[in-house]
């Protein structure tokens, strides 16, 4: 029943995403994740989650989370020393050093290297403790007793407690602090939670949360000294590197904190986030050698400098796609037959090769692609126009036309929606291409209306069910919905377990395979780049301002 | 004696060719129109299909090569000029339009009228036409469209205000407007009949640097990100959208910024042609952005 | 009063005083209905301003607070007076976000701008002047022809088209100069002058090419002017017309071309501060734009309308006090 709750009050914020995201992504041609809605329930990982605790797993050779990534694997040991210069591709007026809202990636770059969370997901997107030392729940996973790091200092000085975590998440869920994860928070009863030691805290929830590490892991839940209001004068966390000067819009520079808690980390001395919007320019310079890291390249920004060996291209296979959907209500779509032909239509591996130029992966119809909960054992869907042209003759509707929305709102849309009109048509599908204006193409009176659409999602398997797949999720775009099939997901939902969890989510994933109303062609990479002298970035394949390993500064180091 | 006036007036509108000039501005313009509207029935491919891989370099199939999504770039050229001529033009005509109207008014009104409109036109001439645009692009619908060729006629109406109302007022003077109105013609058709054929000439001589800076505006603003994004191809747009891969394939840039420098270039010398003609000098105001 | 009747006495005596006063009291007005037009125009939905800064995941009520802090929630006539009585007093209100005074934005921004405006009109000037009296003593000569027709080209060139192909021909490919203008901290544009290159190359292809017209078309006139012809008549030697007379004449609308030049470049700047990512005032404005920072743009939006109608009056006013004649006929 919460769950629904978590839906509603996210309507508005993920109707503002979108919205951003199409804005800004027409405004800089960059791409933009629909940043992993990972809500209360939602999220990978486990229940029993004893921490192991060598903490920076992500050094040198760590195992890498992309499956194509050129990432150079660091050779011999990290070095210390020199000056790490990182362009973003946002930035402006509206920003704040204030952490608790980061509406940009820039927000998020500058949040992370000054403050720290219990638990942040990992290259792999599953929670990996922080701050945290571990997790552990009660059996029916309502009490969860977490353990912090012990001899933790903020930039002050002043030493980690207990009471500095629960002061930060109760500053988060005070109304008046305008915090953006209040709505988060919103299972945790912080009234009956309490300290237990000076490392050790009681979290009392709601309700069963199964994956408590993941809503841990939300973005901004940074742990801050007890007592501390001030935020947009010195930056007081226990991150890896400490605030020194910034403008907005312009840089930011940040300097090497010589008592992090993870020893020899950062690597480098000094961090400085200097804002480039325009794609160009943000390439060219990385190119001239004046930044070493940059966000957000464009596929063929990437392919035309795959031969350069200055630089390498951080290719994270995080979970972005542009899917086509029909409304399974809307006749003649709830034949399923139809949707078959229309999945049959498509050939998957030309949108990745000709679309993406090879930097992203086939879909196979369900969301999350990589991530823990997805169910890679289904048969993948091939391109077979026969069979397309055979299910709609049976169907009665051969030759079938299909009026397809799209528009140019996120990189690759309108040309996949083009490359299905081509591939379409040896099943007999001729496909009538709608442009729709980029800037409103959420927002116009046909998103959710139109029977057929293309859409955008970047999220976990679970995390998009709970957005799009219940009666009342703010993006049902399907009109997928199961009384069953509800009542299932909030089961697995409570699971503690992860590896029982995500069984549960898989099977729930099945009749989406063989019913659902989505077309999920292909998935696309987030393109990242850095200078071939930068070591240690290792691709993360969660979404959501998870560039460049995470923004994790503090594991790059520059090969001597 | 009004069609004196006119006969003269028509010889007069063709003199400028004799400068070979303004003949050869004049061919040029008229083959980049041609292209303009003409060229989609030449076009080797569809402007929206995606043949190849993007930013490839010309080929024999692909003679410009191939732009930032795989499209056809000679193709996109051919079908690309008519909205930036049609923006272009829209927006001039617009500006003519309501600031012709606006300068009649004042100028031949000699009421408070007068100098209410021109006090108007004075607030909005003193803003930057690029300041204007960022400006209107805040607005809840400023990116469209309609408000970006609004705006733009916005940005030159003052000038032509100003223009037109020294004109009238010049002539308003004349002793066949006052023979008109001590005929007791009415107002409208005065202002038909009489002033406007007369004011016609050193109102549109700088027709052609307007029209010009209408569609370096419209580049502008869509190469801020700001503007209305067609979904057709269109020359302004297609030299911001490829700007990312001008190192790989320079021609789907170069290309329409070719012809749109060629377009504006051969309407300049024309336009300048005319002007000298009337005696003119292109007036400095028009030239400024 | 009686200091007020002998101060208006004394403006009478001097026309060129009274005219300044005029002029000035007119730009104000101007200035004041500028700025209504700059508040009515920027007044967007303010759930759109509150959401965008409040990230993802702010809820309704949230938002409703924060409209409240920001008083999105008076009658406009109220917000338009609380804002332009702060403009008038030098306090351009608070960026959205980050609640810093936008005077503060502007100010780290600024000075790099009028770096990059300076070192333009520097370089822009003596040669664009030079290029100009050229063509125009060389009327219907190949050197006219050459510089107008070149010049009448780059007119036609957008800034970000010719800023993309400088950067393409000479940062990217030839490695000759940094192909962006970020600047680190503890660096500034003169500290490291390399960054200001292509930025001023860029403004000044396209500036050059619209002064040599204006000054060129000045030149021909006076050229062709009856005095001029007298002089030569009289056998002036003809470095001397020039000199004597048809520069001279030229002068004020220099200072006419110069205005509009620095015109020109407040909207030129927006441009090419954008295309090499340089840190000021311009870029700034675009940024606040796309995330619809009203204050900002508001704020930015004034400063600039106000440099610009300044400079209007100062060129008005040298022309005047250049000419004497119009001294009185204004």
């Amino acid at each position: 029943m919460k769950n629904d709750r978590d839906n509603r009050s996210g309507a508005p914020r993920e109707r503002l995403t979108r919205r951003e995201l199409i804005e800004r992504s027409a405004a800089f041609g960059a791409f933009l994740s629909v940043p992993a809605l990972i809500a209360a329930c939602g999220g990978g990982g486990g229940g029993q989650e004893t921490a192991p605790s060598p903490p920076a797993a992500s050094t040198g050779g760590a195992p890498s989370a992309s499956t194509s990534a050129s990432t150079t694997p660091a050779a011999g040991a990290p070095k210390r020393g020199g000056k790490l210069r990182v362009g973003l591709n946002d930035g402006g007026a509206t920003d704040t050093l204030s952490p608790w809202n980061i509406p940009s990636y820039n927000s998020d770059a500058r949040a992370e290297q000054v403050y720290e969370r219990l638990y942040k997901y990992d290259a792999n997107g599953a929670p990996a403790p922080r701050l945290a030392e571990s997790a552990d729940s009660n059996a029916d996973a309502t009490v969860w007793q977490v353990k912090i790091q012990s001899g933790v200092t903020f930039h002050d000085g002043k030493t980690l407690t207990a009471d500095d975590v629960l002061y930060s998440f109760r500053y988060v869920a005070d109304e008046k602090n305008k915090a953006e994860s209040l709505a988060r928070l919103e299972p945790i009863d912080l009234a009956a939670s309490k300290k237990v030691s000076d490392t050790e805290i009681e979290f009392h929830l709601k309700r069963p949360i199964g994956d408590f590490p993941g809503l841990l892991s939300e973005k901004a839940l940074w742990i801050v000294p007890d007592g501390a209001t001030e935020f947009t004068k010195q930056p007081n966390g226990t991150g890896p590197f400490t605030f020194v000067e910034w403008q907005p819009g312009v840089r930011a520079l940040y300097k090497r904190n010589p008592n992090y808690w993870q020893s020899g980390k950062p690597y480098v001395d000094e961090v400085e986030i200097l804002i480039i919007t325009d794609p160009a320019a943000r390439l060219n310079a990385l190119l001239g050698a004046q930044v070493d890291e940059i966000t957000f390249v464009d596929f063929v920004q990437a392919k035309a400098q795959e031969g350069n060996a200055a630089i390498q291209i951080v290719n994270a296979a995080q979970p972005q796609t542009n899917p086509f959907y029909v409304q399974l209500d809307a006749p003649p779509y709830t034949d399923n037959r139809i949707r078959e032909a229309l999945k049959l239509a498509v050939d998957r591996e030309a949108m990745v090769q000709k679309v993406e130029l090879g930097f992203g992966t086939v879909g196979n119809d369900l969301f999350g692609k990589g991530l823990p909960s997805y169910n890679d054992a289904l048969p993948q869907r091939q391109y077979d126009p026969e069979k397309a042209a055979s299910l709609l003759k049976a169907a009665g509707q051969h030759p079938f036309t299909l009026p397809l929305p799209s528009s140019a709102a996120l990189p690759g849309m309108l040309e996949s929606a083009t490359a299905y009109k081509e591939q379409a048509k040896a099943a007999g599908i001729t496909v009538q291409l709608q442009k729709l204006d980029a800037g409103s193409y959420f927002a116009n009176d046909k998103y959710l209306k139109s029977p057929t659409y293309q859409t955008n999602w970047g999220q976990s398997f679970e995390s998009q069910a709970q957005d799009g797949l219940f009666k009342d999720s703010p993006y049902n775009e399907t009109h997928w919905y199961s009384k069953t099939w509800a009542e299932g997901f909030r089961k697995a939902q409570a699971i503690p377990d992860a590896d029982k969890r995500n069984a549960a989510y898989k099977d729930l994933q099945v009749p989406l395979y063989k019913e659902g109303g989505y077309v999920v062609f292909a998935f696309f990479n987030t393109l990242d780049a850095a200078s071939s002298k930068v070591m240690g970035i290792v691709p993360y394949i969660a979404s959501g301002y998870e560039n460049l390993g995470g923004f994790d500064f503090k594991d790059h180091w520059f090969a001597p | 004696m009004i069609a004196v006036a006119q006969a003269r007036g028509g010889a007069r509108r063709l003199q400028f060719l004799r400068a070979w000039s303004a003949r050869i501005g004049l061919a040029v313009f008229l083959f980049v129109v041609g292209v303009a509207f003409l060229g989609p029935y030449f076009a080797p491919h569809s402007p929206s299909a995606e043949p190849g891989i993007p930013f490839s370099t010309p080929s024999k199939a692909y003679p410009l090569g191939i732009d930032y999504v795989g499209e056809d770039v000679l193709s996109r050229v051919l079908f690309g000029g008519r909205t930036v001529i049609i923006f272009g033009a829209l927006a001039t005509l617009l500006a003519y339009a309501v600031g012709g109207a606006i300068g009649l008014l004042a100028g031949y009104s000699r009421t408070l009228i007068d100098p209410v409109l021109m006090r108007a036109m004075d607030v909005l001439l003193a803003f930057p036409p690029i300041l204007f645009l960022l400006v209107v692009a805040t607005t809840p619908r400023g990116q469209g469209h309609v408000a970006l060729v609004s705006a733009i006629a916005v940005i030159h109406m003052p000038s032509i205000a100003r223009i037109v109302r020294t004109a009238a007022l010049e002539t308003s003077v004349r002793g066949y407007v006052e023979a008109a109105v001590a005929r007791g013609d009415r107002t409208h058709v005065i202002l038909r009949r009489e002033i406007l054929p007369n004011i016609w000439g050193p109102v549109m001589a700088d027709a052609g640097p307007r029209f010009t800076v209408s569609i370096l505006l419209v580049a502008a603003i869509n190469f801020l990100g700001l503007g209305p994004s067609p979904p057709t191809a269109d020359w302004a747009l297609m030299i911001s959208e490829n700007r990312i891969g001008i190192t790989i394939n320079p021609w789907a840039v170069v290309a329409p910024a070719l012809l749109i420098a060629v377009l504006t270039v051969s309407l300049n010398v024309v336009a300048d042609a005319i002007a000298h003609s009337l005696g003119k000098s292109l007036d400095v105001e028009t030239l400024r952005r | 009063m009686g200091t007020l009747a002998t101060t208006r006495a004394r403006w009478r005596r001097h026309p060129l005083a009274a005219y300044a006063v005029r002029r000035v009291a007119v730009g104000a007005v101007l200035l004041m209905f500028v700025s209504m037009l700059v508040f009515g125009a920027t007044q967007v939905l303010p759930g759109d301003a509150a959401s965008a800064i409040l990230g993802r995941s702010a809820t309704a009520e949230q938002k409703e607070i924060y409209r409240k802090e920001l008083g999105l929630d008076r009658p406009l006539p109220t917000q338009y007076w609380s804002w332009i009585s702060g403009v008038v007093q030098g306090d351009l209100g608070k960026t959205l976000a980050s609640r810093d005074p936008v005077t503060s934005f502007i100010s780290v921004r600024v000075g790099k701008t009028l770096v990059l405006a300076l070192a333009t009109l520097l370089v822009l000037l003596p040669v664009a002047l030079a290029l100009g009296v050229w063509a125009g003593i060389r009327r219907d000569r190949a050197a006219d022809h050459v510089i107008s027709g070149i010049s009448l080209g780059f007119i036609a060139l957008p800034e970000f088209v010719t800023g993309t192909l400088l950067i393409a021909s000479i940062a990217v490919s030839l490695k000759l100069l940094p192909p962006t203008s970020i600047i680190e901290s503890g660096q500034s544009p003169l500290t490291s002058p390399r960054i200001l290159v292509l930025p001023v190359l860029t403004l000044c292809i396209t500036a050059a090419a619209y002064i040599i017209r204006m000054i060129r078309a000045g030149v021909v006139e006076s050229m062709s002017s009856d005095y001029v012809q007298m002089a030569r008549l009289n056998g002036v030697p003809e470095w001397r017309v020039v000199v004597r007379h048809a520069l001279r004449n030229s002068l004020a609308p220099t200072v006419q071309v110069l205005a509009l030049t620095v015109q020109y470049l407040i909207g030129g700047i927006v441009i090419v501060e954008t295309v090499f990512a340089y840190p000021g005032l311009g870029q700034g404005l675009v940024q606040a734009v796309i995330a619809r920072d009203i204050p900002t743009v508001q704020g930015v939006a004034m400063l600039l309308a106000a440099i610009y109608v300044v400079i209007n009056i100062l060129a008005d006013f040298v022309v005047v006090l250049l000419i004497p004649k119009l001294r009185t006929s204004q």
